[in-house]
Order: C-alpha cells, then sequence, then structure tokens
C-alpha cells in the first residue's frame, strides 16, 4: 500500500525531488529521447509511491528507482529501435534551449553505440556504479563490463571527435 | 585480484563530456510537484475500484438474464459466459475470466458452417483434414493459451509458439524475456471481438505487454490482436506502445485504439485506426 500519513508524503516528496533528476538525466543519455526519459522515470517513482511504505524502508530506496526504471527503459528501447533509426535520419536541429550543447552531443553520440556498450556506460560513467554490480545485474562476467566499456569509450571517443567540428545534433 | 575500475578521466574530450554529464546532466530535468504522481497513482487505484464495482454489476445482470432467459445470440461465435458483443463492441466489464475450453463444454453445437467452432483444449484445431480448420477466439482462457506470436517491425520480443499458464509466457525466472497476457488493458474489462480480416470470423483483441524483467509490468504494453483462422491461435502487436489503451472498438473491420500518453498534461485521448492488409496490420 502506498503511504498516506502525512509523514509519509513529506518524505516521499523529498526523496522525489531530490532524485528525479540523476534518475532521468540517466535514462535520458541511454534512451536518447527526452520525452521517453521522463515518462520512464515517473512511471518508477510512482511506483515507488505506491509501494512507498516498504521502499521507504530500504537502506536504499533510489537503488529500487533506478532498477525498476532501467527495466522500463530496456524495454522501451526495443521498441524505440526503429524510432530512433528514423530520426537518425532526419536533418539535425538545434539542441533544445537550455540544454548544455556538450550534453546535447554526448546523448546524441551514445545513441550509435550498441545496447549494451551504452548501457554499461551510462551505469559506470554516469550512474557511477561500480562494475562488478553493473555485472551482477547483468548476469555477465565483469571482464564483459569491462570489455563492453572499453570498446563503447573507443566508439564513443570516435564519435566526438567526428562531431566536434560544430555539427549540430537533435536531443 | 579485483580489476581497476575504469576512470572517466578528463584529460581527453569524452571523458570531460561524461563527467560534466555525470556532474550536472539532472541539472536540466525538473521535477514535476510529487502531487502529480500521487494523483496519478489515486487515480489507477480508483478506476480499479470503479471497475471492480462495474464487474460485480455485470455477474449480476448475467445472472438477472441467465434465469430470464436473455441469454447471448448463439448464432455468432457465442462465448462461455458473459453477454454477447456485435461485431462492433466496446469493452465491457467482465466477472472474471473465462474458464478454459479443456474444462467447459461448448454452450451450443459447432455451427455446420464452421462460422463458431469451440477451441480444442490447448487451443488449437481438432481436426484431421489438410485444410486447417479455423479456431474461434471466444471462450479462450487468455491466462492460460497457446499462441502463435508474430514478430513486429524492430521488436525483439519473444516469437513463435508461446504457451500462457496464468496470464505469463515465455522463458522462466523473473529475469528472463517473457510475455504478460490479459483480456484488456484494464484487469476487470474483457477481451473484445470483432471480424478484422473480412472472414466472416472474428478476432480477439486483447493486452500483452514484452518483459524484460521486474519492474516493467506495463511499460511496454500494447494492444494484440489474435485470430484463429489458421487453425492456431496467432497474436499480432498492434497500434502504440506504453499508453494508457482507453478503450478499443472493431467496427466495419477496422480497429479503433483510444489511447492516451502517459503523463500527458492535458490528457486528450487519441484515436488511431489500423486495418489487416492481407499480412499485417498498418494505421489507415
Amino acid at each position: 500500500m502506498q503511504g498516506d500519513q502525512p509523514d509519509d508524503r513529506a518524505a516521499f516528496e523529498r526523496f522525489f525531488q531530490t532524485s528525479y533528476g540523476r534518475v532521468t538525466a540517466q535514462i535520458h543519455a541511454y534512451l536518447g529521447d527526452r520525452t521517453e526519459a521522463e515518462d520512464v522515470s515517473q512511471e518508477a517513482f510512482l511506483r515507488a509511491w505506491q509501494k512507498w511504505r516498504h521502499i521507504s524502508s530500504y537502506e536504499d530506496p533510489l537503488a529500487w528507482v533506478r532498477r525498476v526504471a532501467w527495466n522500463l527503459a530496456t524495454n522501451r528501447h526495443r521498441r524505440l529501435t526503429v524510432a530512433a533509426r528514423v530520426l537518425r535520419r532526419q536533418p539535425l536541429v538545434a539542441p533544445t534551449p537550455g540544454v548544455e550543447p556538450d550534453h546535447v552531443a554526448l546523448v546524441a553520440a551514445l545513441r550509435t553505440l550498441p545496447e549494451r556498450q551504452r548501457r554499461v556506460i551510462v551505469l559506470h560513467y554516469i550512474a557511477d556504479l561500480p562494475t562488478a554490480e553493473i555485472a551482477a545485474s547483468l548476469g555477465v562476467p565483469q571482464g564483459t563490463v569491462l570489455s563492453w566499456l572499453h570498446r563503447g569509450r573507443a566508439k564513443l571517443a570516435e564519435h566526438l571527435s567526428e562531431t566536434s567540428s560544430g555539427e549540430a545534433v537533435t536531443s | 585480484m579485483t580489476p581497476p575500475e575504469p576512470d572517466p578521466g578528463r584529460d581527453d574530450v569524452t571523458g570531460f563530456m561524461l563527467r560534466s554529464y555525470a556532474d550536472s546532466g539532472h541539472l536540466s530535468f525538473t521535477a514535476p510537484p510529487a502531487d502529480v504522481i500521487v494523483r496519478r497513482a489515486r487515480r489507477r487505484t480508483t478506476t480499479k475500484l470503479a471497475l471492480s464495482f462495474a464487474a460485480v454489476v455485470a455477474v449480476a445482470a448475467g445472472s438477472i438474464a441467465a434465469i430470464t432467459g436473455l441469454g447471448p445470440d448463439p448464432d455468432r461465435d457465442p462465448p462461455i459466459i458473459g453477454p454477447t458483443p456485435t461485431p462492433s463492441v466496446s469493452l465491457s466489464p467482465t466477472p472474471s475470466p473465462p474458464p478454459t475450453p479443456a474444462t467447459t463444454p461448448p454452450s451450443t453445437p459447432p455451427d455446420p458452417s464452421g462460422r463458431s467452432r469451440p477451441a480444442s483444449p490447448d487451443n488449437t484445431p481438432s481436426g484431421t483434414g489438410s485444410a486447417p480448420t479455423p479456431v474461434s477466439v471466444r471462450g479462450v482462457d487468455w491466462a492460460n493459451a497457446t499462441i502463435t506470436m508474430t514478430a513486429s517491425t524492430g521488436d525483439e520480443c519473444l516469437t513463435g509458439r508461446i504457451r500462457f499458464v496464468d496470464g505469463r509466457g515465455g522463458r522462466p525466472g523473473d529475469d528472463a524475456p517473457h510475455i504478460m497476457i490479459a483480456p484488456s488493458y484494464y484487469d476487470e474489462r474483457a477481451a473484445t471481438f470483432g471480424d478484422l480480416n473480412g472472414d466472416g470470423r472474428d478476432e480477439a483483441v486483447v493486452h500483452g505487454s514484452c518483459l524484460s524483467g521486474p519492474g516493467d509490468e506495463d511499460g511496454s504494453g500494447q494492444v494484440l490482436v489474435v485470430t484463429g483462422r489458421s487453425g492456431q491461435l496467432v497474436g499480432s502487436w498492434v497500434g502504440p506502445v506504453a499508453e494508457v489503451v482507453n478503450d478499443v472498438e472493431v467496427t466495419g473491420e477496422r480497429l479503433v485504439i483510444s489511447s492516451t500518453k502517459k503523463y500527458a498534461e492535458p490528457e486528450v485521448p487519441v484515436d488511431r485506426t489500423y486495418r489487416w492488409t492481407g499480412t499485417r496490420y498498418v494505421q489507415s
């Protein structure tokens, strides 16, 4: 059951306000779509609120929300694959006002990576999760995660050096 | 020995951009008021409660109809229980999932024309001729059916013959890819029926979700059209993904899906119409 006491509500609001941006930014880096990222993130927090009595007692409630958000995102990613391919063929447009151009370029570059490489790069370099924890959550050896990180990082560097000539990219 | 953790570094463009995004990427996302989340959660609960009440009313109405002889039309793919939709039907509440064909005798004899026929125990054809005998999608226990899932473009969801048990089909284990199926987006509603390919037999319109693990129960939900024309139940994904499906309707061999994007403000339902081309469903 969701928490319905004033204290529960206040605690959830604090948790939501302080955590929402980081969860959404991670999912955005993975999905490459701001609207989808906000949708996924809000859904994850909604589920946290529905079970807030339990979730709030966890040592790390954010880990629960992040896991749910990533499960939603990885599923959503499959459905977005075709749309993303189509989008990449469209003329490039200016970035969203108020958003760091470097961040827009990074998210666009991440979108060119294979899904596994993009996922581990976001989880490790942006969400700051240890490679051992990523390996455990994905059910692969830690060496595999390190290999994906290495290859993804190399491709990312290659792509960013190509686009650093001043090309505008879409968010 | 534990390998060293890769460090993004700051001495190259890639490392700098990764660190910058990790440090300040969240600043471009402003959380909506928490009240938006709380209200949405409350609305979902209210909807489910309202539909539960409607289901109780439907049970009572069905009982009265049975007593007074006002039963379903036996000439058109009669359902095992519940009111009979016409070829153009909207979602209606149902008291509970229909019993399995394996345990429920057909309510009427098979129609000589082949237009109405109960499904065999595992929802596969019982005929022995060379031509497949169409199976009826009426009376199917969707939670325990066997459905051949076709692939959608760009979809990595499970395909092929999937046997559902308690609404779940696919590989065992919470983290394994699987498909959840239900008669409707809303648990308490029944499947929708109507002829979508013009062969005079009804298709069923249900709801499914292609899942990769826990937590994404309705993040990937989509309308699923199931036909029995080839002698087995064959499912095709149709329409928008991961939206709130308010209603579906079959009319004039067209499927109209009314859906709302989650968290859209204001919430404006969008109607999309789909038709069968002979090989797939396309938006018209």
